[in-house]
């Protein structure tokens, strides 16, 4: 990517993200990941982001969400810009995120609430 | 010149004890909770009748702890940058009242559940820290995650919270790309008077997490 720059976000479960997975804002992409590794200090994905040199001013407070295009998709990284009027360097950390919500969580939440709400009725 | 020395030495260990007061993000998170969770058992039936006095518990030991003006602000986004100092101020006024209101009255369905404190690993980097709570629901099923995002407005600042997860769900990221439609749709006056006129007749948003497990228990005990 011309003139690109690396940004990196914590995520505590990044799903089924992978190198090379899209990065957009707006639906637009502007980046892609371009690594994956795991923290085994604190137990966390740490996901780097290549960005296009073309979008040099995303605001240091973007947030950061992994997203699913489709119901079943692939996934990607979703950024929402901020208002703070600085904006993320090479190298930088986006502080705000929003994991992969993992449908088999999901699932299994229902199934409890369910059973819960099941016998209470009774 | 020596009491220059003394002086300086003082001031010296001043700071460094100014420095070091600043208390570790995971004890507030234990500490307070645990004060909440005592005052809310004890005195569950007056904070029910009289919610003035549940907002005068919250407002004490919660309010402290978080900078909603940080929130707001990361909530507005791309709209803070255009607002007034005016509108910023009514908003964050707003959303604080909002976000003590829907919280406080999910408090009170408090149910004795469980609180565990997962390991605190420490901060995350210089500004950052996270501290990680789950809670068991009576019912039974998967315990709920609680996230508190803190983050160090300067070096000696207290750790304040600016981003609650509930269930992996950020609260700031969420009212982000809601208010984000309301504002394009309607503006960001017309947001604010709504929000006011949610505040005075005193409704409540619907809280953040699983509509099951302790929510749902605590119904069935109402």
């Amino acid at each position: 990517m011309l003139n690109g720059y690396k940004i990196k976000a914590r995520f505590d479960n990044i799903g089924g993200l992978k190198v090379k997975a899209a990065v957009t804002m707006a639906g637009v992409r502007i980046g892609r990941v371009s690594d994956i590794t795991f923290d085994t200090g604190k137990y966390q994905a740490v996901v780097t982001m290549d960005v296009d040199g073309r979008y040099k001013t995303l605001p240091t407070d973007t947030s950061a969400t992994i997203l699913t295009a489709g119901l079943l998709g692939e996934q990607y990284v979703g950024l929402e810009p901020g208002a703070e009027e600085e904006y993320l360097k090479e190298g930088d950390t986006i502080r705000l995120t929003q994991s992969a919500i993992v449908l088999e969580k999901l699932i299994g939440q229902f199934v409890t609430s369910f059973a819960a709400g099941e016998s209470k009725s009774k | 010149m020596r009491r220059i020395a003394v002086t300086l030495g003082v001031m010296w260990a001043l700071g460094v004890a100014a420095a070091w007061a600043a208390t570790a993000p995971d004890v507030l998170v234990r500490e307070n909770t645990d004060e909440i969770l005592k005052r809310i058992k004890t005195n569950k039936d007056a904070y029910a009748k009289d919610k003035k006095k549940l907002y005068a518990m919250v407002d004490e030991l919660v309010l402290p702890h978080f900078d909603f003006r940080a929130m707001a602000k990361l909530v507005l986004a791309q709209a803070w940058r255009e607002a007034t100092e005016d509108q910023r101020a009514r908003f964050t006024a707003e959303f604080r009242d909002l976000l003590v209101r829907t919280y406080s009255t999910a408090l009170l369905k408090y149910n004795n559940e469980e609180m565990i404190y997962l390991p605190y690993r420490g901060p995350l980097d210089d500004r950052t820290a996270v501290v990680k709570v789950e809670v068991k629901p009576a019912a039974g099923g998967p315990n709920i995650p609680l996230e508190y995002s803190f983050y160090l407005k300067d070096k000696d600042a207290p750790w304040k919270v600016y981003d609650v997860k509930i269930d992996g769900i950020s609260l700031v990221t969420n009212y982000r790309s809601t208010y984000a439609d309301k504002i394009r749709n309607r503006g960001l006056e017309a947001l604010i008077s709504g929000l006011a006129a949610d505040n005075k007749a005193g409704k409540t948003d619907q809280p953040l997490g699983p509509k099951s497990g302790a929510r749902r228990d605590a119904r069935a005990a109402e």
